[in-house]
């Protein structure tokens, strides 16, 4: 508990931080007509405190050295990079090469989330479900999405 | 009658037959995406909220609607057949439903959902009909301090009943305020938090974000419990219940759904606090509460019903109030601002069409889970037998399609991208993202109506409480926070989490 109570309050300070550095040009306003700055500094202020709060109580729990009673199952880091990495192909390679060619993308590397399949099996699953995916949204649902290679 | 010929109304729009047949597609993609274990409806429709852009705003919350039930239903199929449930309500499901299931009582058990499931849908839908006059005549009369008082009830009742610590859901609230302030502010149209990025002026797009936090992130965690759930490989026989299986879970079925229907208004509860109270009261006043957990019809049949009355009646503060009750209004608020609807008590005097045509959708597409989706049960199955491995990339490249189709910008895939590590993260360190969506989509509306009380009053703080309805709401809020302190209903409290884990 210690540790996540810890890193709690690091992400919500992080957040105030950033929140305070980028207000320097937004005036506080009065009481009566509040500027655009008043709401972050207040959020800030806020999570500072909680961050604070939080902190503590981890500080607390480290020093009576609590231990998690609850094993949780480890990061899957493979899925979290694969499904990362595809979702971040997907966001670059739209517009150049289009859906087709990035959906068969996107699904092969996020496929390799999880053991199981040989490559030939994901490469049938990326081209399949790309094809699926073309004719739903494109011709199905209408959608204005650039389907072949814009730059060639 | 004023309430028949709203109802007459509603039906005439809910029953042309696109409308008909939007429902009709969202209840079956509702449930074919949330049949599969370990995706809850919010993820469900975070994940489908894109195909419903196209639509004119009445057939897009309509088959919103439908694939909320949809996904509700689903969750109750996987919770039966996999005892892996995607919401935490379903757990409640699962206790009798699986029992039942390994008693080769599966088909029983689905029937009885859905029977009691539509009985709860009839009954709720003529309360909220009956109650939506009222309660958005009182919301008109609410100016910008009782708005802002309604918004902190909203964001405290969210933190309250959201399970784990109250310190972690308030750091969620504040960062869903955070990330809602990114943008241009309205009255000085000063940028704020854009970095210089141009697709940041507008904001953070809702959608993006709602389908990385959860459903980017759930599929993260989804990962790391290895192994596809045990699917019964007995053929589900005998779907139609016995005159005793009825005659045993008539009342159950009754008593489920009035303790649904009075527990889903209150904001934040959800579904998990009506599903629990039900089945605790049904193994109260049971004869027999040994049977419990072994296969009791009673165990399924009363959270079923108030699990879909709550769900219905969530609805009440969302269609006459504008206010989210938890993520799945949340992501309905969002849906109705983006195709130009204020969400709000106005919204049943100026557009009467589509609040009654809603909200009779939601009675038919109640129907149409009876009567379409359980012979359609054999599907369900084989979906549920397609290996998950399979089924991960099909829905990251749904997730990233959608994303990028809001606006036909990448900028909003990077940001599902962000949004589904993060939710990753925190869901990790024991945070949920519910409170933080809600924030993020109530952010806004509350800094707008909290400046504009503060100009109204002159500065002075003691607006909200010289306004009685706004001092209700916030005392409300205060009681609120005080119960969650008596130790009693903390202990309750964990016994609830306890069960629904």
């Amino acid at each position: 508990m210690a540790v996540r109570d810890l890193s709690v309050a690091a992400i919500a300070a992080a957040f105030a931080l950033i929140l305070l550095i980028f207000s320097t040009h937004l005036p506080l306003g009065t009481a009566l007509r509040m500027g655009p700055g008043f709401v972050p500094r207040a959020v800030a202020f806020g999570l500072i405190f909680v961050a604070a709060g939080l902190a503590l109580r981890g500080l607390l729990a480290l020093r009576r050295r609590a231990r998690a009673a609850a094993v949780e199952a480890p990061v899957h880091w493979r899925g979290t990079a694969s499904i990362g990495v595809s979702v971040l192909a997907f966001a670059t390679l739209i517009q150049p090469i289009g859906l087709l060619a990035s959906a068969v993308i996107t699904v092969f590397v996020a496929s390799l989330a999880q053991e199981g399949d040989g490559a030939r099996q994901r490469v049938l699953l990326a081209g399949g479900l790309a094809a699926v995916a073309g004719a739903v949204f494109a011709y199905g649902l209408g959608l204005p999405l650039p389907i072949l290679p814009t730059v060639l | 009658m004023e309430l028949a010929s709203h109802l007459a109304l509603g039906f005439d729009v809910a029953l042309t037959w696109q409308n008909l047949a939007f429902c009709l597609i969202g209840v079956l993609l509702g449930t074919l995406v949330g049949v599969l274990p370990g995706i809850g409806p919010a993820t469900t429709i975070a994940i489908l909220l894109p195909i419903t852009f196209e639509l004119p705003a009445v057939g897009a919350l309509i088959m919103l609607a439908g694939i909320y039930y949809g996904a509700q239903y689903g969750g109750s199929t996987t919770a039966i057949l996999v005892n892996m449930p995607g919401e935490s309500s379903g757990i409640i499901t699962a206790l009798d439903g699986h029992q039942m299931a390994k008693q080769g009582r599966a088909g029983v058990a689905l029937a009885i959902a859905a029977i009691g499931s539509l009985f709860a849908g009839t009954v709720s839908t003529f309360f909220i009909a009956a109650s939506a006059g009222t309660l958005s005549e009182l919301g008109l009369m609410f100016g910008p301090a009782e708005n802002v008082a309604l918004m902190v009830l909203a964001i405290v009742a969210v933190m309250v009943m959201g399970k784990g610590s109250m310190l972690n859901a308030l750091v969620m609230v504040l960062i869903g305020l955070a990330l809602g302030l990114i943008g241009t502010d309205v009255e000085t149209s000063k940028a704020r938090y854009t970095f210089g990025i141009q697709e940041l002026r507008d904001g953070i797009d809702f959608i993006p974000l709602a389908m990385g936090l959860f459903g980017i992130a759930e599929i993260l965690r989804t990962l790391e419990t290895p192994g596809d759930g045990e699917v019964l490989r007995a053929r589900i026989t005998g779907l139609w219940p016995k005159w005793e299986d009825l005659k045993a879970s008539a009342l159950p079925i009754l008593r489920g759904t009035g303790v649904g229907t009075l527990l889903g208004i209150l904001p934040g509860s959800g579904t998990l606090l009506a599903s629990f109270s039900a089945y605790m009261l049904e193994k109260r006043i049971s004869r027999t509460p040994e049977r419990f957990g072994k296969g009791a019809i009673e165990g399924l049949a009363a959270p079923e019903s108030a699990n879909n009355a709550a769900a219905q009646t969530s609805f009440v503060p969302m269609l006459t109030l504008g206010m989210p009750s938890g993520a799945v209004t949340a992501l309905m608020i969002g849906a109705m601002t983006i195709h130009g609807i204020s969400p709000g008590p106005q919204v049943v005097t100026q557009r009467p069409e589509l609040f009654w045509g809603v909200v009779c959708s939601m009675w038919i597409g109640n129907a149409m889970l009876l009567i379409i989706n359980l012979p359609l049960i054999a599907i369900w199955v084989s979906i549920l037998r397609i290996p998950y491995r399979r089924l991960v990339p099909a829905i990251i490249l749904f997730c990233c399609i959608g994303a990028y189709a809001v606006n036909n910008s990448p900028f909003d895939v990077v940001v599902l991208f962000a949004a589904g590590l993060f939710g990753y993260a925190i869901s990790r360190l024991g945070c949920e993202p519910t409170p933080l969506l809600l924030a993020f989509i109530i952010g806004p509306m509350l800094e707008e109506n909290f400046r504009r009380a503060m100009l109204v009053a002159h500065g002075d703080l003691a607006i909200f409480v010289h306004k009685p309805i706004s001092l209700a709401l916030l005392a409300a809020t205060l009681g609120l926070l005080l119960v969650t302190l008596v130790p009693s209903i903390q202990s309750r409290r964990a016994e609830v989490f306890k069960e629904g884990r």
